[in-house]
């Protein structure tokens, strides 16, 4: 168990150094010359002011010892300055990251409380009008844009039917129209997976057994069916956290909700790259370190799981 | 004897094939998504033609005008006429979607066989590769590119073949190694064929039907991923008709003139789904016991 950990552990280091070395190449091309970000679109300024400026923002140097560097200050929490702020982008984020976070939990309990209900019942019923209304309304759900689910929301509920805000963070009813916007899709993917999960497990011999020595049904369905259906829709919901951050950027910018998406959005229109940056690099990184704790915790719950 | 092989081979693609369309016939929602995709490219190759209006010309004094008479779905707010900009919207769509599909395959392919027949280290060198892109939530490194290189068609499709080809060189090389076990495999190499003729003509062809499945999910994801980054301002550079633009535009006049919104962001929905049943009922039909 302890070597499955450490070696999990130990292929997450490559990864990392490899996101990070992707997300520095990709901004070595960003548009504009930092010297004169630095100081100053100065016509008059001299070549030798120029030198100096490249020296400092160490540009003279080869391009893998500025990855090196790059990679020590990242290690150390340090990404850089907010160029339109001043203020250090680790603080920027810090302070934006847990509010992206409650919105993907909130959103992930609203996938799961209707998600796995749903695809039991999909399940319990196969073919039926209910099974038929659910497959392609979860598939619907998981077709449609965030960014526009978020407006026609706003639409229906805020302009509308006026029930709530239109946009904006601080009390529970802001979050309820993110929660839908962002959640819909997952909520519809893991219906889907619920649904062909149970639909595999409930064929099986144990599950046939337990119904064949009287056990009431729902007993069978949640003791013996779904507790055996949930790891793989576990595992769904973890890769589908990706899809999630990426659609926090479209959903807390249409909502003014002040998470690390909303930041990289006005980060990306201002061309304020080192913001950019720190935000694409945060979001990877905790999506690698979500996958690597659900795997460790597989490795707890499933004796199967070895590594290989 | 090879003249006899690659008859055989011909004989039961072709059957496969029959089967596979009687498969997806049966399913009601696959035959939707079928419908729909072959409908879709039609409009998207005659947009020219069977578009009512010019998708530039502007009529300024009657902007945002609701749906009526002659314009369907009502006007922009430059007074463009909404159904034409759908339409010509159609040909960008399924361009990058095509694009993106056609090119992560090919990378896939190329990578994934090459991974998968020689093993070794060539195969820890690419899955490594391959593991770093795949960490990456896909949309936020493409959102990050595309807010480096700038918007236009040309970069969407690149920045979305970045972030897709993994997922295609993963299904090769799973059935590259599936396949070079078998018999028919061992007989060609006895036979003298080299590594380059194998993978050529008789690896890649009996890899490719399972990534059709991915492919035809592909193009939905691309297409919504394409809106995506038009939506953010990161995509197809106005004033070129791009479905997630008109969403984009019309959300600032989503009171005034809720049309443009609803009938942009319906239209990716309609097609993101159509793709979508038309990758499942080809699941189904390939293979039923991944039947969801």
């Amino acid at each position: 168990m302890l070597e499955y950990i450490v070696k999990r552990l130990a292929l997450v280091i490559p990864v990392f150094l490899g996101v990070s070395a992707i997300v520095f190449i990709i901004m070595l091309n960003t548009p504009g010359d930092p010297v004169l970000v630095r100081i100053g679109l100065d016509p008059n300024v001299s070549p030798e002011k120029i030198e100096a400026a490249r020296r400092e923002l160490g540009l003279d140097q080869p391009i893998y010892i500025q990855y090196f560097k790059f990679l020590a200050r990242l290690v150390q929490g340090d990404l850089g300055n907010n160029i339109r702020t001043g203020r250090p982008v680790a603080q920027d984020i810090m302070e934006a990251f847990p509010r992206t976070l409650i919105l993907a939990v909130t959103s992930i309990l609203l996938a799961i409380v209707i998600g796995i209900p749903a695809g039991i019942i999909s399940a319990k019923k196969q073919y039926s009008v209910f099974d038929n209304i659910t497959s392609v309304g979860s598939l619907l759900a998981a077709s449609m844009p965030n960014f526009w689910l978020a407006l026609v929301l706003i639409l229906f509920f805020s302009y509308w039917l006026k029930l709530t805000p239109i946009s904006g963070y601080g009390t529970p009813i802001h979050l309820i129209l993110p929660t839908i916007a962002l959640g819909a899709a997952l909520a519809g993917t893991v219906t889907r997976f619920t649904r062909s999960s149970m639909l595999e497990v409930i064929r099986q011999d144990f599950v046939r057994t337990a119904k064949a020595k009287g056990l009431k049904e729902s007993i069978v369905t949640f003791k013996h069916a779904l507790k055996n259906a949930l790891i793989p829709i576990v595992t769904v919901i973890g890769l589908q956290f990706g899809s999630l951050l990426a659609g926090a950027f479209f959903v807390e910018a249409i909502f003014a909700y002040p998470g690390v998406g909303r930041l990289a959005v006005q980060a990306i229109q201002q061309k304020n790259y080192t913001v950019v940056q720190g935000a694409v690099l945060v979001v990877s990184i905790s999506f690698v370190l979500i996958n690597l704790l659900i795997d460790i915790i597989y490795a707890y719950i499933d004796p199967r799981v070895q590594y290989e | 004897m090879e003249q006899l092989g690659k008859e055989e081979v011909k004989e039961t693609s072709g059957s496969e094939l029959r089967t596979v369309l009687r498969s997806l016939r049966r399913s009601r929602t696959a035959t939707f998504g079928l419908i729909y995709v072959i409908a879709l490219v039609i409009v998207a190759i005659l947009a020219p033609i069977i578009s009512p209006f010019d998708p530039y010309a502007q009529d300024l004094p009657n902007r945002l005008q609701p749906p009526s008479f002659p314009h369907i779905l009502g006007l922009d707010e430059f007074g463009r006429d909404v159904l034409s900009r759908l339409i010509h919207g159609a040909t960008i769509s399924m361009q990058v979607g095509l694009e993106v599909v056609l090119l992560s395959l090919l990378i896939g392919v190329i990578v994934g066989a090459i991974s998968g027949y020689y093993g070794g280290w060539a195969d820890m060198v690419c899955m490594r590769v391959a593991d770093i892109f795949l960490a990456f939530p896909s949309l936020v490194l493409a959102i990050g590119i595309m807010a480096v290189i700038g918007p236009s068609i040309f970069n969407v499709v690149l920045s979305l073949v970045v972030v897709s080809w993994p997922y295609y060189a993963r299904v090769i090389r799973s059935q590259t190694i599936t396949l070079k076990k078998m018999d028919f495999i061992t007989a060609a190499r006895a036979m003298g064929a080299s590594g380059r003729r194998i993978l050529r003509t008789h690896i890649i062809p009996n890899a490719i039907p399972p990534v059709i499945i991915l492919a035809t999910l592909g193009m939905g994801s691309a297409i919504l991923a394409e809106a995506g980054l038009s939506f953010l301002g990161l995509g197809v550079n106005p004033p070129t008709p791009s479905w997630g633009i008109m969403v984009a535009s019309g959300r600032d006049y989503i009171l005034q003139a809720p049309h443009m919104v609803i009938s942009s962001g319906l239209i990716i929905t309609i097609t993101v789904l159509a793709f979508n049943l038309l990758g499942d009922g080809l699941r189904d039909a390939l293979d039923p016991r991944l039947r969801i």
